[in-house]
């Protein structure tokens, strides 16, 4: 952290010295003034503020409170809201639940909640990333007795870029594959190899223009479309002949057939030819966000005119059913298909999976160990490798986890249905930035305290020669 | 009259937050088409694996109209006029209590759990929905079916009493529903029981006034069978659509049964499909106990080799012994196959019965009419 070393400190002797001087109220009992030290200039104030200690202090308790408060929040909201509000924002207010040893004050249902405004862990960590920077950096003096300091100070640095890089361009999801069937017979639906992964959380709207071996596809992302929550938003584009009127979008819904009892708050579709149709049920929205499955209803206009109508439905993409079902129409004689889906990531590698291996603990049905052997094409050729808990596969900037299986109910004796193998892939170009600034910390510490060893060694010899 | 600026920058600000905002598609882009697997023109209750809530289809016999049903309406009952387009085959209510009401649904699609779960969880506000097992029996037009009774909230009303008699027919189900105020609903639970015990129902008839079909009834020459003899009861109801589809292998025979994809072969062996509520354990059991073995095991249930039904998965259950069925069937020497899968909290299965070395000889054609089962759209 920023000056957190004492004899740092007292290295930095020139700059506090500033510090204090200009601290020092102007006057005193000298009866010959010293010659006036110039008042530092607002760079410098600003230098000092960003440098100092107390700020350090301030901003890791601030950050040990962000802490404690969101993980009391992620109770009811979920570890993803909760990341996004105390983690990955600007400001927050944040609820802190007042008890006593478990027992809610006053009562259960009365529970009294503190509010406490704050600033996001993201401000907190950029100026903390700042203070580390001039205060151990720029204030600090560049010597070889400081060389261990700057040194865990550049790694801690490292540690903090590596967080921003990571929150800023990276992305993952999950990519799920049945074991390949050995005969080669297997089950068209079913997803044997992929070259694409989705996102947990985040959904998209892809158009997608049938061109026979290819399909052209338009994506508009789902921060666009979220103000079709209430509104009508129309999505368009130059060279397209018709333009779509997006609404009804929900971010947690079902599709339901339209039957006697079930009275609906939003459109009917298909509801012709005696069909009574269906329509997109609001569920609440689920705290844990992968779990929502957003919907919605779209227009095709053209000229001002309905040219279709249908519902799009963002069910989940699962390794037993790899196709996708959009609502589909023709204009001009030329087809087209609109799909609410979880976003979709492509991979310049394919990946199959040729054996998943499940070893429980005897005598219960708790794995133990599972891992999944797998094969990597791409153009370059083919490899083998495994994957299991912290053995990822890195691929590029890809990297792949091995995260669960399935299916869990009915196991998997001999003879029975083949497994699946759940994978998250990661895409962040800090991924090993972490291990790096760890490494650089360490040779920092180990530096500093080697010097100071030295140090005291010498300190010693001189001592025993005076004496 | 010079307006100040602040009133004109709040006016855009309102404008841009309400009405239509138009939003640009991203750059095409193109894609191998094995990478975007994509169904195309595919019905919006298909691609929504959403069952069709549509009334069954009569029979090409039975394109008449809507089934005629018959009664006996319960003193201090009266009629209602039917409303068949809104699944209401027939209506009645308690005289003099307008907030009543009790309606006949025949054979609306979407199965058991479906239906449980609409009554339980959107009308009842319930959370959870008991299994299917665990309510009491009740008869309903000369059939077995279940009874549900609750009180409390029902849909925005409070202090509402609902009792539902229904049964179904693969994944079609028969309802009689009655609602009204809880006492009302209470008192009248003799009179709802006894109409649905009463309730017939057939193909419109040039004689609506003409007394219900019994079970048994002789029928005239090229009738279409009715009860069919399987003590199934078999009140005046023709077989419902099957809404599975399936290829027979070459020999099996269609028998115009009640029962789904029902086929015979050889001297006594049968196939057939059918639906049912509960856990796969309860009924895996239940066809054991037709071959006289014992309740399965964890390690034997685990053990059960999978083969393709309804397009994925399913339970093979394979056993030989002595058979004795529910409806009095004994073979001596008989194998039993069931291929059954759970979906959504319903069993689907296949179950094949017969003398060992006929099932024998049928065995990859059984497993080949599985693998072709699939639902209709």
């Amino acid at each position: 952290m920023s000056s957190t070393d004492t004899s740092a400190e007292a290295d930095n002797a020139g700059a506090a010295s500033n510090e204090q001087a200009a601290a020092k109220p102007a006057g005193g009992n000298q009866p010959t003034a010293a010659p006036k030290k110039p008042e530092p200039s607002p760079l410098m104030r600003a230098l000092f503020v960003f440098g100092s200690m107390k700020l350090a202090i301030v901003l890791l308790i601030v950050l040990g409170l962000l802490t404690w408060l969101g993980t009391l929040a992620q109770i009811e909201d979920g570890l993803w809201k909760t990341q996004r509000e105390y983690f990955e924002s600007w400001g927050l207010m944040a609820e802190l639940p007042l008890s006593w040893w478990g027992n809610p004050i006053p009562s259960a249902e009365s529970q009294w909640v503190i509010r406490i405004p704050l600033p996001g862990a993201y401000p907190v960590m950029i100026l903390l990333f700042l203070n580390l920077l001039v205060g151990g950096m720029v204030r600090l003096k560049w010597s070889m007795r400081n060389i261990g300091v700057l040194i865990t100070h550049a790694g801690i640095g490292l540690l903090l870029i590596a967080g921003f890089v990571k929150l800023e361009y990276s992305y993952s999801g999950a990519l799920a594959l049945y074991e390949s069937p050995k005969d080669g017979n297997g089950v068209s639906s079913r997803a044997y190899e992929s070259s694409r992964f989705v996102s947990f959380h985040d959904y998209e709207l892809a158009l997608l223009k049938d061109n026979g071996d290819t399909i052209e596809e338009r994506i508009v992302a789902e921060a666009d479309l979220m103000r079709a929550r209430r509104d009508m938003v129309t999505l368009r584009a130059d060279d397209l002949p018709f333009t779509i009127e997006f609404h009804h979008f929900l971010e947690n819904c079902r599709p339901m057939p339209k039957g006697p009892m079930s009275r609906s708050t939003t459109p009917v579709i298909d509801s012709k030819d005696g069909s009574p149709g269906v329509f997109l049920q609001p569920l609440k929205v689920q705290t844990a966000r992968e779990t929502n499955q957003a919907g919605a209803y779209a227009r095709i206009m053209m000229d001002g005119a309905k040219v279709a109508e249908g519902i799009l439905h963002g069910a989940e993409l699962t390794p037993r059913e790899r196709r996708r079902f959009p609502f589909t129409f023709e204009v001009d004689g030329q087809r087209y298909g609109l799909d609410l889906r979880k976003v979709i990531y492509d991979l310049p590698f394919s990946v199959t999976l040729d054996r998943f291996v499940k070893r429980d603990h005897p005598g219960t049905m708790t794995a133990a160990d599972y891992r999944s052997f797998v094969k990597v094409l791409d153009n370059g050729g083919e490899r083998e490798a495994q994957i299991y808990m912290n053995t990822p596969l890195r691929k590029g900037d890809f990297v792949v986890y091995q995260t669960s299986w399935g299916p869990q109910i009915e196991g998997r004796p001999a003879g029975g249905p083949p497994w699946y193998s759940v994978f998250e892939v990661s895409r962040n170009p800090s991924d090993q930035w972490p291990m790096y600034a760890c490494f650089v910390i360490g040779i920092g510490l180990f530096i500093h305290m080697l010097l100071k060893l030295m140090r005291f060694m010498q300190s010693s010899a001189r001592t025993t020669l005076t004496a | 009259m010079k307006t100040p600026a602040s009133t004109f920058c709040l006016l855009l600000l309102l404008g841009a937050c309400s009405g239509k905002a138009t939003v640009e598609f991203g750059p095409a882009r193109t894609v191998p088409k094995d990478q975007r697997p994509t169904e195309w023109r595919t019905a919006t209750n298909e691609r929504m694996h959403v069952r069709s809530m549509t009334p069954a289809t009569p029979p090409p016999s039975q394109n008449a109209g809507p089934p005629q049903v018959t009664a006996n309406t319960p003193a201090g009952w009266e009629d209602q006029p039917a409303r068949p387009q809104s699944f209401k085959n027939a209506v009645w209510r308690v005289k003099g209590e307008s907030d009543t009401t009790c309606y006949l649904s025949i054979a609306v699609g979407g199965g058991v759990a479906f239906n449980m779960q609409r009554w339980f969880v959107n009308q009842f506000g319930k959370t959870e929905v008991p299994a299917v097992e665990s309510l009491p029996p009740v008869e309903l037009a000369n059939r077995t079916g279940r009874l549900i009774e609750h009180e409390g909230k029902f849909t925005s009303k409070e202090d509402w009493g609902a009792m539902i008699a229904f049964f179904n027919e693969g994944n079609l189900v028969t309802s009689l529903k009655f609602t009204g105020p809880k006492a009302v609903v209470k008192n009248n639970k003799k009179q709802f029981l006894d109409l649905a015990k009463s309730i017939r129902w057939a193909s419109a008839s040039p004689n609506p006034k003409a007394p219900p079909i019994q079970p048994g009834q002789k029928m005239p020459e090229g009738h279409v069978p009715v009860g069919n003899g399987d003590g199934n009861g078999g009140a005046a109801t023709a077989p419902p659509p099957s809404p599975f589809t399936a290829k027979a292998p070459d020999g099996w025979k269609a028998t115009g049964g009640r029962r789904i994809l029902h086929h015979t072969f050889g001297t006594r062996s049968e196939v057939y499909l059918s639906q049912l509520g509960g856990t796969m354990r309860q009924s895996l059991d239940i066809w054991r106990a037709e071959i006289g073995l014992k309740e399965m095991t964890d390690a034997e249930l685990n053990a059960l080799p999978k083969m393709l039904f309804l397009g994925d998965d399913a339970v093979l259950m394979d056993l030989t012994g002595k058979f004795r069925g529910m409806t009095g069937i004994e073979i001596p020497e008989a194998r039993l196959l069931v291929a059954a899968r759970l979906d959504d909290g319903t069993i689907t299965f296949s179950k094949l019965v017969g003398p060992k070395v006929e099932v024998d000889a049928q065995f990859e054609a059984f497993k080949q009419f599985c693998g072709s089962i699939r639902r209709k759209p």
